[in-house]
């Protein structure tokens, strides 16, 4: 059963639980501010092929958050 | 290299507090708990990190008995360091370890004024990371977060993620801390996840909002049959703790169960 109108009804008188109306907008601005991942990947290509995205995706994206600190390289 | 550890989430029994002084119960009973919880939980790794969970040391009243708000920071938040993660810090010394906890804090900047403040003691018991719960839960918990005071907070801190979610490099990873109603916004772990946390202190949080449930529905379903309420502590809890609980668990007369 979907009962939409117990979403809205809950949306509308619960205190606690109905986050959204919470969102400290400003905060969350701070942690997307850096792009990671690559935009417009295919904009002038088809996608790649398993080997080719991991050599030109998958990698740079993990030495990229190696390089930035985010992340620590393993000792073993 | 980072050898692999134990870590201990302790899941204690907590008394409301009036007084700052009544912290000195809670203390006591920690004390306790942390033996037997410790002792065992070593016995096939080294422990080097404890979690104790959010109103460990003072409970809700202030939420529960919705007290006034500079009463409160004036008779029962505390400093950190202060003589309460002193008394941590000695836990810390004695078992060789890690502890990650919460206290209802001043900020020495904010005269009356208190906020929920997530802690990390190095083994040696210094405080080694401060983080201000940023999330507080809305309806009940009336504690300032840096939000609140957001122009003042940046100006001091700066605009960027440690100024917020906080993390500290030690030798057994890099930690931070999201306690209870933070982990209500997927940002507040993406954030910390961005700052570089290794181990994060998920600290207590009411059950009808971490059990698991599909979208919806059920919530309803939750909110109109209240559970028990137990409180937990950091991601990575001990059963062994738990069960060891029911040995060490001393009666309270005025238990709060009821963390936000």
């Amino acid at each position: 059963m979907i009962d939409v109108e117990a979403l809205r009804d809950h949306r509308a008188r619960a205190q606690w639980d109905n986050w959204m109306k919470d969102i400290r907008t400003e905060l969350y601005q701070i942690v997307y501010e850096k792009p990671i991942y690559p935009k417009n990947l295919y904009l002038n290509r088809v996608p790649m092929k398993h080997s080719e995205y991991r050599e030109k995706v998958i990698k740079r994206q993990i030495a990229l958050m190696h390089e930035r600190g985010i992340w620590k390289k393993p000792e073993r | 290299m980072i050898k692999p550890y134990t870590a201990v989430g302790l899941v204690p029994t907590i008394r409301g507090i009036r007084s700052r002084k009544d912290i000195q119960i809670n203390l006591d009973h920690l004390k306790h708990l942390v033996k037997a919880a410790n002792w065992l939980s070593a016995m096939d790794l080294p422990v080097r990190l404890m979690a104790i969970p959010e109103g460990a040391l003072q409970a809700f009243n202030d939420e529960v008995l919705d007290m006034d708000h500079v009463q409160y920071a004036r008779k029962c938040a505390i400093d950190i360091p202060g003589k309460e993660t002193d008394e941590i810090g000695k836990i810390a010394r004695e078992w060789n370890c890690f502890i990650m906890a919460q206290a209802k804090a001043r900020h020495p900047d904010w005269k009356d004024r208190f906020f929920n403040v997530g802690f990390i003691l190095n083994p040696k018991g210094e405080v080694i990371l401060k983080h201000y719960k940023v999330s507080p839960l809305y309806p009940v918990e009336h504690s300032v977060c840096p939000h609140d005071i957001y122009d003042w907070w940046i100006e001091k801190y700066g605009r960027n993620l440690e100024a917020f979610w906080p993390v500290v490099d030690t030798e057994i990873g890099r930690m931070g801390i999201m306690m209870a109603n933070e982990g209500s916004y997927p940002e507040n772990a993406r954030a910390l996840a961005m700052n570089g946390a290794e181990i994060v202190y998920r600290a207590s949080y009411p059950q009808i909002c971490t059990s698991w449930r599909p979208i919806w529905g059920p919530i309803f379903f939750s909110l109109r049959t209240p559970r028990p309420l137990i409180p937990l502590a950091g991601t990575l809890i001990s059963s062994i703790t738990r069960a060891r609980r029911s040995a060490s668990s001393s009666t309270a007369a005025d238990r709060v169960t009821s963390p936000a």
